[in-house]
């Protein structure tokens, strides 16, 4: 029995724990307190971690950690994406600056993308189209990097898969690369 | 030859915006004007309840909200976007030979039209990349072509390589992959070494992962 994780990440208030809780065979177990924000229209923010499970065929475990998503918290994204099987950002484009918000978390992430799969999904992209998919493919493009990036409703639990589906087929192509 | 953009059913507020879009536009490598009659090179439809008649060779794409279902060809979503429009424009365009190239605004030199697409018998065997995300018009909702994509961000692979990888049949990669290539999104990295064992038990894992979650290929 082998033990696998998947991280969740990004801005606070972005669907973390939600998306985690779309695809977890276990309630997820959110480590959260009232949240005193101001600026995040929600109740309850994560302070450590949220944390769900897939158990598959012959009894190995993947493991979904959410990270809190305020930046002071940098230092668990970097130990948590630490032989992960891959990142998933999510950024909220109903922030004032989604595009500064993914710059942040590319930052923060940087080692780990180098190294691991990472999709990015943007949400609320439907009631806030601006910035559009393609200033996200821009902005990584300007930073060396092409990073699938999908409007998605966490949700919405088919929205989830195709993040998870779209991590598994980077990870399977970078596994089939042809060695020089 | 100029190219004709036509615009059918859509509201007026629709219609100002695209043409608006064109007339402000330094990046369209063709010179398009707009017309609300039929006869056109590309019809832009919105709802109707008429049959529409065009003239042979009018690619007619349908104006639809983000999340309603295509039926698998070119589709521009609401709200129009000035990228995405001007991506289908410029795509219509490469393969319109005879387009004559629109001057730029300013002191920016012409930009180059997309390059011919490369004929099929030259990708067989021959390894590319990506060198940047696609964008979402061009993806257009399609999993398929999601999964092409990602297969072709992360490394270099033949077609062959990617319909194996993705569950895409071949000659769907093909006609994708050549798609990107005329949009300047591929770097051709010649023939493929011969490939490394694939790691078995994360092969298994991948599999597992995805008939627990009811993903299919």
């Amino acid at each position: 029995m082998k033990e696998y994780k998947i991280v969740f990440s990004g801005t606070a208030g972005a669907g973390k724990t939600t998306a985690i809780a779309a695809i977890s065979e276990v309630e997820v177990v959110a480590t959260d307190v009232a949240n005193t924000d101001a600026t995040l229209q929600k109740a309850t923010t994560t302070v450590g971690l949220d944390f769900g499970l897939i158990t598959v065929e012959g009894g190995s475990r993947v493991r979904l950690f959410g990270t809190p998503g305020q930046a002071r918290f940098d230092f668990m994204w970097r130990i948590l994406a630490t032989d992960a099987l891959g990142v998933v950002l999510l950024i909220d484009n109903s922030r004032p600056d989604p595009l500064a918000d993914l710059e942040v978390y590319l930052a923060g992430f940087a080692e780990a993308i180098a190294r691991v799969p990472c999709v990015i999904g943007v949400g609320r992209h439907e009631t806030h189209p601006e910035p559009g998919i393609d200033a996200f493919a821009q902005r990584l493009e300007q930073r060396g990097l092409v990073l699938p990036v999908l409007p998605v409703d966490v949700r919405r639990r088919d929205d989830v898969l195709l993040l998870i589906d779209t991590l598994i087929a980077q990870a399977e192509s970078g596994l089939a690369e042809s060695t020089a | 030859m100029d190219l004709v953009l036509g615009l059918h059913g859509l509201p007026g507020a629709e219609v100002a915006l695209v043409k608006t879009i064109l007339r402000l536009s330094s990046t369209l490598q063709a010179s398009w004007s707009v017309t609300e009659s039929l006869v056109c090179d590309l019809l832009l439809l919105g709802e109707t309840r008429e049959q529409v008649a065009v003239a042979a060779g009018t690619l007619i794409v349908p104006v639809l909200g983000r999340g309603e279902p295509a039926d698998g060809g070119a589709v521009l979503r609401r709200p129009i976007r000035a990228e995405e429009l001007l991506d289908l424009l410029n795509a219509v365009a490469a393969r319109r030979p005879a387009a004559r190239a629109r001057p730029t605004r300013g002191a920016s030199p012409v930009p180059p039209a997309p390059a011919a697409a490369t004929p099929a018998t030259a990708l067989a065997g021959t390894s590319a990349r990506l060198k940047r995300w696609p964008t979402w018009s061009m993806l257009n909702g399609n999993v398929a072509y999601l999964r092409i994509a990602t297969t072709l961000s992360k490394a270099s692979h033949t077609p062959q390589r990617v319909s194996e990888l993705s569950g895409v049949p071949l000659e769907a990669c093909e006609a994708f992959m050549r798609k990107l290539d005329a949009h300047q999104l591929l770097v051709w990295e010649g023939k493929p070494a011969p490939r490394a064992q694939a790691d078995a038990a994360r092969t298994g894992l991948f599999a597992s992962l995805r008939s627990k979650l009811g993903i299919r290929l």
